[in-house]
């Protein structure tokens, strides 16, 4: 995942905190501005993170419950034979 | 000098250390947000699914609304046109009419010769399926309007039938006119009392008749 970058980044980090005046810490903070920004942009294209994991179940749930009712609806209506075929 | 440099050394390490047990606590966080993230991707794909699966649905549905509704078209159709018939079929059986009066009609109008031509039938003939003239003048209105024409010496026609003779009016006038003819004329029960002389035969009265009855001018000449 990028955002383990996080996890290298953050010991270099460290080290540079020394001297924060080096050219060096500029360097790498620059970077992980960089990849926060994309971790952004790959996260705001996510499917399915606009609603709330409780929503989502719910919304889940109530279409499943849709396609049983329907399917149990259309098997009631084919099976159904109200009229008796008189045999010839 | 130098005791304060260390103590500021040592805040300084502090601080970030608590700076690193920071990041790594919201590194920890974002793992589990990420792991969280994908599994809802996850649903929000089978919810994608299941919708496609619901439009399907859907559509079956909506096709078997239309052929229900069509079937009930033909139905409502059907049902109606059996309630009607049933309404004849009591009509027909409160007036319910003998087949044997049907066949005496069917004979009364037949015998008249009103749906079929006589097989001796020519075209000059006079003969109609309707009441001519001639036949009308004949009949009881036709003599209780005209009584100078009732029979010879003011006897009725129903004298002259009375006495086994045809009445004037009945007599053969024209060359066309046979016996057979005038004889057809009478109601059926006294075509069998006479005895007729055939009439002169006159070509040039045969020529009238055939204009006449050829005219187009004539209200009662038909051509068939």
């Amino acid at each position: 995942m990028e955002l383990s970058g996080l996890m290298v980044l953050t010991p270099a980090l460290c080290l540079c905190s020394m001297d924060k005046d080096s050219p060096d810490v500029h360097q790498d903070l620059n970077a992980l501005k960089t990849k926060f920004q994309e971790m952004r942009k790959v996260v705001s294209a996510m499917p399915g993170i606009h609603l709330s994991p409780e929503r989502q179940q719910q919304q889940l749930h109530r279409l499943r419950e849709q396609v049983r009712t329907k399917n149990e609806l259309l098997q009631k209506y084919k099976s159904l034979c109200m009229f008796e075929i008189p045999k010839e | 000098m130098l005791a304060i440099s260390r103590n500021q050394k040592l805040l300084q390490s502090g601080e970030e250390n608590q700076v690193l047990e920071l990041l790594i606590h919201r590194d920890g966080e974002f793992q589990e947000l990420m792991k969280l993230a994908l599994n809802q991707g996850k649903i929000h794909h089978e919810m994608q699914v299941l919708e496609k699966e619901v439009e399907k649905r859907d559509s079956d549905i909506q096709q078997l609304q239309k052929q229900l509704k069509e079937a009930e078209q033909i139905l409502a159709t059907a049902v109606y046109q059996a309630k009607e018939k049933l309404k004849s079929i009591e009509k027909a059986r409160k007036g319910a009419v003998s087949s044997e009066e049907i066949i005496k009609y069917a004979h009364r109008i037949s015998a008249s010769n009103a749906v079929c031509a006589p097989l001796t039938w020519v075209p000059g003939d006079p003969r109609r399926p309707y009441p001519t003239d001639l036949e009308m003048r004949s009949g009881l209105l036709g003599q209780m309007n005209n009584p100078s024409t009732n029979g010879v010496n003011g006897h009725l026609p129903g004298d002259a039938l009375a006495a086994g003779r045809l009445p004037d009016v009945l007599a053969p006038q024209y060359p066309w006119q046979s016996n057979d003819m005038a004889v057809n004329m009478l109601p059926p029960n006294h075509s069998s009392d006479f005895v007729l002389e055939p009439p002169g035969h006159n070509k040039e009265n045969e020529d009238d008749v055939e204009v006449m009855s050829t005219d187009s001018s004539s209200s009662s000449s038909d051509s068939d």
